[in-house]
C-alpha cells in the first residue's frame, strides 16, 4: 500500500474539511453565530466557478476572481437581509441558527433551479491527466486543490493579522461593544466576515470542480464534516478548524484503507462526540462565547 | 449610503445569477413534461414514482424525461386504441419510504390500474408489497434481482437485470483470462444483492474460478475512494469488479484507480455506458467493461439496431440533442411494454387484465432485445451484450483489443 498516496488523499480532503471549518470559525468570532449554509456556500462557488469556466468559457483565473467576487456578495447579501434582520428583531439566536438551515436548503433548491440536477463537470485545467510527485502519480487538479487552499488559509491568516480591518475583526470578537467603542465599524466588520467566510468557501468549491464534479449534494457532505472540524479544533479558533480539518481527512483516508470505507463516517463521528464529551472547547481550548 | 451600497450589491449578484441561469436555461428550452393529446377520448391515466429530489436525482433525471417524452410520442402516434396516456407522477425522494407513500397515494387516492417505477431497485421492492396486495401491476426499470423471480405476481421488468447482466460480467473475465479480482460494491439493496450473488455461499466469481482477493463496500455518492482503493490494490488484482449506483461515482473510481496506476480491466454494471463516464475520466475510460441490454450511439447512423435507432430519434426530436445515457432505453422500453399492454388488455381499467396482457407479450423487440414476459417470473429479457470503452468511444467487447489497449500482451 503507498503511503505517499493515502497521504495526498488525506491532504485534500483534510483541506476541504479545513477551509469549510474556517468560514464557520470566523462567522462564529465574529457574530457568536453558527452558519449551517457554510457548506452549500462551496456548492455554489462550486457551480458559479464552473459557470463562469466551463460555459461562459472565461480563463480559469478570471473564473477564479469572479467565483471569489461573486461569493463574497453572497455572504454580504445573506448577512445584510436575512441575519441582521432577524436580530433587529430580537429573534432568539438559535432561532437565527435554525435559520442558516433554511438558507441551506433554499441554496440547494435555488441552484437546482438553476443549473439542474445534473452533475456539472469541469474540463481538465492541464493538458495532461497525471503528474509524478515523489514516484506516486496524482491529478494536477488535487494539487491545485491543495495549494488553492493552502493559499487561501494563509491569505486568510495575513489579512486577520496584518491588515488593518483584520485587527478591527479580531477586535470586534475580543469585544463589540469595545471595539465600536473605538470606532470600529462592527456592522461592517459583520458583514466583511460573512463575505470572506463564503468567499473562501467559493474557493475550495471551485477548486473540489475538477476533481470530483459538481452536484447537488456536495454540500451537504462537506457541512457536517466542516463543523465537526472546527469543533474539534475548538470551535471560533480557525487554526483549531485548520488541525481539525487536517485531522478528519487523515482520520478518514487511513480508516478507509486500514479498517473500512463503509462506516469510515462512524468513526469521524465517535471522535467527535468523544472530543465533546470529554474536551468540549476543542483541541486549542477555545472558550465558548457567552 | 449604506442602503444604497447593499442594495447595488445585491442587483449585482442578482444579475450574476441571472447570467449563470440564462447560460443554463438556453442548453434546454423544450418542456418534455407537458403531455400533447391527439386523440379527443378521455385520456388513460397511469402512476408513476420517479425520482425527483434526492442523493440519485441527478442520475435519474433522464429517465423521467424519456419516459415522458416516449409516451408524448405515442400519443402523438394515436395514443392508445384512440386515447391519450397521462401520468400522475410523485417524487419517491430516492428513498423506500419515499416509493412506498407514492404507489400508496396512487392507489388509493389516484385509483390507478397501473404505475411505473423509478430506476432504483430498493425503492421497486418496497412499492412491491403495497402493489402486490393491491393487485396492481407495475413495470419496474431497476436492475437489481432482489425483485423479480421472488413469487411476485403483478411485478414486471422492463429492462436488463442483474440475472442477464451478472452472467454477462463473469464471461468477460473468463475471456480476459482472469484469475483474481478486487470486488466493489455500493451500500444499498442493488449492491448487497450482487455481493451475495458474486460472493455468496454459492457465489458465481468462485464458481468460475475466479478468487476474490478483497471486498470493500461504500455509501451511495461517495467520491473519494482513495483510502479503499489504495487498500484493494495492495493485494495486485488483476481486475477490479464494482456494482456502483451511478456515472459520477463510477467515474470517480475509474479516474482514482487509474491515477493509483491499476492497470487492468474494470468491470462494471449497464450504468457505465452513460455519457457522463467519459467526461469524468476522458480516455482512462479504456479497459472499462460492462454489459448492457442496449448501447446509445453519438450519432443516429451509428445506431446499433432499428429500434435504438427510433428511441435516439425520438431523444433527439424532443430535447435536440442526442442522449448520452444508454439508461434511457429502459425508460422508453417501459412506455412501450406499458402501451402494448393496456392496447391488447381489453379493458384498461382492470388491472387483472393488464397483467394477463403483459404476461402475453412474447416476441415483442424494443431498444433493449426482445422481451418475453410468458414464463410470469416477472423479468422479459434473458440476455444482453457486452461492450467496452476504447478511450471515449463504446465498442462490443473485444478480449484480444482490450489486452493490447491496456498492455496486457
Amino acid at each position: 500500500m503507498n503511503i505517499l498516496t493515502l497521504i495526498i488523499g488525506a491532504l485534500v480532503l483534510g483541506s476541504i474539511y479545513s477551509i469549510v471549518g474556517m468560514g464557520y470559525c470566523v462567522i462564529y468570532k465574529s457574530s457568536g453565530l453558527m452558519n449551517l449554509s457554510q457548506g452549500q456556500f462551496v456548492m455554489v462557488g462550486a457551480y458559479l466557478g464552473g459557470t463562469f469556466f466551463t460555459i461562459l468559457r472565461l480563463p480559469y483565473l478570471l473564473s477564479l476572481a469572479l467565483t471569489i467576487v461573486s461569493m463574497f456578495i453572497l455572504g454580504i447579501v445573506i448577512q445584510r437581509v436575512v441575519i441582521v434582520n432577524l436580530l433587529k428583531r430580537s429573534s432568539n439566536y438559535s432561532f437565527v441558527i435554525v435559520c442558516t438551515s433554511a438558507i441551506s436548503d433554499l441554496l440547494m433548491y435555488g441552484s437546482m433551479f438553476i443549473w439542474g440536477v445534473n452533475v456539472f463537470h469541469f474540463p481538465s485545467v492541464f493538458n495532461m491527466t497525471f503528474v509524478k510527485v515523489l514516484g506516486v502519480q496524482v491529478s494536477p487538479e488535487t494539487l491545485l486543490l491543495i495549494g488553492l487552499s493552502f493559499i487561501s488559509m494563509i491569505g486568510l491568516y495575513l489579512f486577520l493579522n496584518k491588515t488593518k480591518f483584520g485587527i478591527a475583526m479580531k477586535a470586534e470578537a475580543m469585544d463589540g461593544m469595545a471595539a465600536s467603542s473605538v470606532g470600529i465599524n462592527v456592522p461592517a466588520v459583520r458583514s466583511i466576515a460573512w463575505g470572506i467566510s463564503a468567499a473562501i468557501a467559493g474557493v475550495v468549491g471551485f477548486a473540489i470542480g475538477p476533481v470530483y464534479g459538481v452536484f447537488l449534494t456536495m454540500g451537504a457532505v462537506y457541512t457536517p464534516k466542516g463543523y465537526s472540524s472546527a469543533i474539534f479544533g475548538g470551535y471560533g479558533n480557525i487554526y483549531g478548524a485548520l488541525v481539525g480539518g487536517m485531522f478528519f481527512g487523515f482520520l478518514e483516508t487511513f480508516v478507509s484503507a486500514f479498517v473500512t470505507a463503509s462506516y469510515k463516517d462512524v468513526v469521524t463521528f465517535a471522535v467527535l462526540i468523544l472530543m465533546l464529551t470529554f474536551r468540549p472547547n476543542g483541541l486549542f481550548n477555545e472558550p465558548v462565547i457567552e | 449610503m449604506k442602503k444604497t451600497v447593499v442594495t447595488l450589491l445585491a442587483t449585482l449578484l442578482a444579475l450574476m445569477l441571472c447570467a449563470a441561469a440564462f447560460a443554463e436555461f438556453t442548453q434546454d428550452p423544450n418542456d418534455p413534461y407537458a403531455v400533447e393529446y391527439e386523440a379527443d377520448g378521455e385520456p388513460i391515466i397511469i402512476g408513476n414514482f420517479a425520482v425527483l429530489s434526492g442523493k440519485s436525482a441527478a442520475n435519474c433525471v433522464d429517465y423521467d424525461r424519456m419516459l415522458k417524452a416516449t409516451m408524448k410520442w405515442i400519443n402523438a402516434h394515436g395514443g392508445v386504441n384512440g386515447r391519450p396516456v397521462d401520468f400522475i407522477t410523485y417524487d419517491s425522494a430516492d428513498s423506500p419510504e419515499g416509493a412506498v407513500k407514492a404507489v400508496t397515494r396512487l392507489i388509493e387516492d389516484d385509483d390507478v390500474k397501473l404505475i411505473l417505477s423509478d430506476s432504483q431497485s430498493a425503492d421497486i421492492l418496497a412499492a412491491m408489497s403495497v402493489t402486490e396486495e393491491a393487485g396492481i401491476p407495475m413495470i419496474g426499470i431497476g436492475t437489481g434481482v432482489s425483485w423479480t423471480k421472488c413469487g411476485g405476481k403483478y411485478t414486471f421488468r422492463s429492462t436488463t437485470s442483474g440475472y442477464t447482466v451478472y452472467p454477462s460480467m463473469i464471461e468477460a473475465l473468463k475471456m480476459m483470462g482472469t484469475k483474481n479480482c478486487a470486488f466493489f460494491y455500493v451500500e444499498n439493496d442493488l449492491g448487497q444483492s450482487a455481493n451475495e450473488w458474486f460472493n455468496g455461499e454459492n457465489g458465481a466469481l468462485k464458481a468460475a474460478g475466479i478468487e476474490v482477493t478483497s471486498i470493500s463496500s461504500y455509501q451511495k455518492a461517495e467520491n473519494d475512494f482513495t483510502g479503499s482503493l489504495s487498500a484493494a490494490l495492495a493485494d495486485n488484482p488483476e481486475a477490479i469488479v464494482i456494482i456502483n449506483n451511478g456515472p459520477n461515482e463510477l467515474g470517480q473510481f475509474v479516474k482514482q484507480a487509474r491515477q493509483q496506476e491499476f492497470g487492468g480491466v474494470i468491470v462494471t454494471i449497464e450504468n457505465a455506458a452513460n455519457g457522463q463516464i467519459p467526461e469524468v475520466c476522458g480516455d482512462l475510460c479504456t479497459g472499462l467493461i460492462f454489459p448492457s441490454g442496449g448501447l446509445v450511439t453519438t450519432t443516429l447512423e451509428a445506431a446499433l439496431t432499428p429500434k435504438v435507432r427510433e428511441a435516439e430519434e425520438l431523444y433527439y426530436n424532443y430535447f435536440g440533442e442526442m442522449c448520452t445515457g444508454s439508461a434511457v432505453l429502459r425508460s422508453y422500453d417501459q412506455a412501450m411494454v406499458a402501451a402494448q399492454a393496456l392496447r391488447t388488455c381489453g379493458n384498461v381499467d382492470d388491472p387483472d387484465a393488464i397483467r394477463d396482457a403483459i404476461l402475453a407479450i412474447k416476441g415483442l423487440t424494443l431498444a433493449q432485445g426482445t422481451y418475453d414476459f410468458s414464463a410470469g417470473d416477472g423479468d422479459g429479457l434473458a440476455t444482453c451484450d457486452i461492450y467496452m470503452y476504447n478511450g471515449t468511444e463504446k465498442t462490443v467487447f473485444d478480449p484480444d483489443l482490450c489486452r493490447k489497449l491496456l498492455g496486457m500482451e
